[in-house]
């Protein structure tokens, strides 16, 4: 009983803010800057090229952005996604832990890139059915109370994704989406009324949600580079119609193989007793391969 | 690596009040008012007052620490049907002050609704204190969520000074379990009577833990006391004080404990028949313990279950350092029709007697 208690907090960070957690952005860098690097990977840059054939260097790290990753590269956090490029142009991601209780698959395609424009979308398919059940125990943990009859979820998250580079090395990406969800089955469902997880969860209850969000990353100085980011829910209830979220850090990346992230997120959500705000810190290790 | 990351993630849990569930020693409480105000008679009749645990408005669902429970949380319309219940029996029995344990404020096991601020709007009671017992901004156990329930004390008058007393917590729990679970209180106010300001204390005492920590909540309720009675502060105080009265005809067993399934151990009184005894000598009772004595079954105030077993034990009371009005204490344990059964309505009955504020 205590070392399940002991857990509990690790287990509520990991449910509310590790999924969705923007760990590791988009780290641009000029190709000039990138000598030490030898790159099987790389492909002739043009700025006039087609989609997929820009710098790789570029694409790497860069989860929140319309860039997708170099075909062959993997990437993976201890608390983010791997990611897989399957080719130049086409992206596919799921998480190795959560898979197993939160099913799901992303998969970004590159629409377009042309001078400092990426425009590419994303599509995800997901199941949170087993996780919600997991979570729907007696005691502690139990964020689901056990009277609560939860159906078979299908969940899908559609967005686009416009990428601009501003400034050499920083990034600017605006995405606009709705996530979609229908159930099979009898639902009785609770809300779980907390910032990050209400608004998520919002569609298994409403059908849908709007989200729009701004990312920026870019290069500080040598290895270090920024991310920021603000995301708008926009529910369609009556009086839980808003939620936002803001996550900023900084990012250590010693090589094109690993990086360390440390940040902060911030979220605000209306709920059904009025509003709430969340201070979270957030530190991920990404690595590449 | 891996494995020291999510402890950095418990040092800010642990550094500061992330779920805001904690409070000072001594505070203050919340004060309410009635939408619309209603003018007290102008009597000089004793005051009637009322203490009643009203299980948070949940009136007769078997929620899942119960006994053959499995509720979660209700709906508001379960929540609105129990409390308008609850208000036509508090509107029968007309008290002038009531005091309330196990009244939900803002949680979502009883659909947000302010019950305090609810029972204040439907009833002829103008003024209100609030002292959270239970409060966390998110409680990742059973579904729970957010919490805020607690005591309060309800008045035609105005209450001024309002305080809460922090009650000490249950020595053998864990770190989390201290940091999310109940808070114990005792919740004062002066009341502004038009002949004499007088205190109210109204208290909800342990009653799951298996060490002393029940005891100490008597004997800080018993000081409190005291101390109000050396100054000159006539009082009336009262609660569910989960202990039962010297000479009580069973202490362990209860039928309503009596399944496997409930989340708590069925409740055993052995070996606490003289916890009470401090405020049975020091103060009046508004129900003499002789009274009880001489027909216990007639002032028993709690039962668990469905409603579809008696009382069987006093768990809830009054006392003063003034008199109470003779033979006015009772249990209002039944009621015939058209009037509300109290058995449906929570699992405590409501506690009465008039009292005469001292001149």
């Amino acid at each position: 009983m205590t070392a399940r208690l002991a857990l509990l907090p690790f287990f509520a960070f990991l449910l509310f803010a590790a999924p969705w957690t923007p760990p590791a952005k988009a780290l641009p860098r000029p190709a000039a800057a990138d000598d030490d690097e030898d790159d099987d990977d790389d492909a002739p840059s043009s700025d006039e090229d087609d989609a997929g054939s820009f710098e790789p260097e570029t694409r790497r790290f860069s989860p929140g952005t319309a860039y997708t990753l170099p075909a062959g590269r993997f990437e993976v956090g201890v608390f983010g996604p791997l990611r897989w490029g399957f080719s130049d142009t086409l992206e596919l991601s799921a998480h190795p832990v959560w898979f197993f209780t939160w099913p799901g698959v992303t998969a970004k395609k590159q629409l377009y890139h042309g001078g400092r424009l990426t425009v590419a979308s994303s599509h995800s398919l997901e199941v949170p059915t087993p996780f919600l059940r997991l979570i729907q125990v007696e005691g502690t943990g139990g964020l689901i109370p056990t009277d609560n009859e939860i159906p078979w979820f299908l969940m899908t998250d559609e967005r686009v994704l416009v990428t601009v580079e501003a400034l050499p090395g920083h990034d600017v990406t605006w995405f606009l989406g709705f996530t979609l969800a229908g159930h099979f089955g009898k639902m009785r469902l609770d809300t779980i009324d907390y910032p990050l997880a209400y608004p998520r969860l919002s569609a298994l209850h409403n059908l849908f949600t709007v989200r729009t969000g701004l990312d920026l990353d870019g290069r500080i100085t040598g290895d270090f580079h920024y991310m920021v980011d603000f995301e708008l829910f926009v529910l369609p209830e009556d009086e839980t119609r808003l939620a936002f979220e803001h996550a900023a850090g900084l990012i250590w990346r010693p090589s094109r193989n690993w990086q360390v992230f440390a940040g902060y997120k911030f979220a605000w959500s209306q709920l059904p007793f009025g509003s709430e705000q969340v201070w979270l810190p957030l530190l991920d290790v990404t690595w590449a391969f | 690596m891996r494995r020291f990351i999510p402890l950095l993630f418990l040092l800010p849990l642990l550094a500061c009040d992330p779920f805001h569930t904690q409070f000072d020693d001594v505070e203050g409480a919340r004060h309410y008012r009635a939408k619309s105000q209603v003018t007290p008679p102008v009597t000089s009749d004793p005051l009637t007052i009322v203490s009643w645990n009203v299980k948070y408005g949940g009136g007769r669902i078997l929620f899942f620490w119960e006994c053959g429970g499995h509720r979660g949380n209700m709906t508001r319309d379960e929540v609105i049907a129990n409390l308008e219940g609850l208000a036509g029996k508090i509107r029968e029995l007309d008290p002038d002050i009531l005091l309330l344990q196990e009244v939900d404020v803002q949680s979502k096991r009883s659909a947000y609704v302010d019950q305090v601020q609810w029972l204040l709007d439907h009833t002829d009671l103008n003024h209100g204190v609030y002292a959270s017992a239970w409060k966390a901004d998110f409680i990742p156990s059973d579904g729970l969520g957010r919490m805020d329930s607690g005591n309060a004390i309800l008045s035609r008058w105005p209450l001024e000074n309002a305080v809460r007393y922090a009650l000490p917590l249950i020595g053998d729990w864990s770190a989390i379990e201290k940091y999310f679970y109940l808070k114990r209180n005792i919740v004062t106010a002066q009341v502004v009577h038009p002949t004499r300001t007088f205190t109210v204390a109204n208290v909800h005492t342990e009653a799951f833990a298996e060490d002393d920590t029940k005891l100490s909540h008597l004997r800080r309720f018993a000081q409190v006391l005291a101390e109000l009675d050396a100054v000159g502060m006539p009082f009336v105080a009262g609660g569910d004080l989960n202990s039962i009265p010297p000479g009580s005809p069973q202490v362990a067993d209860f039928p309503d404990d009596n399944c496997g399934d409930a989340r708590f151990e069925g409740d055993d009184y052995s070996g606490e028949e003289t916890w009470l005894d401090p405020l049975y000598t020091q103060f009046q009772s508004a129900i003499p313990l002789a009274d009880y004595q001489a027909d216990p079954s007639a002032f028993f105030s709690f039962v668990g279950s469905d409603g579809d077993l008696p009382w069987n034990r006093c768990l809830d009371y009054l006392f003063s350092n003034h008199p109470w009005v003779t033979g006015s204490g009772h249990v209002h344990q039944g009621a015939a029709p058209p009037a509300l059964d109290p058995l449906m309505l929570s699992d405590h009955a409501p506690v009465v007697a008039a009292w005469e504020v001292p001149q």
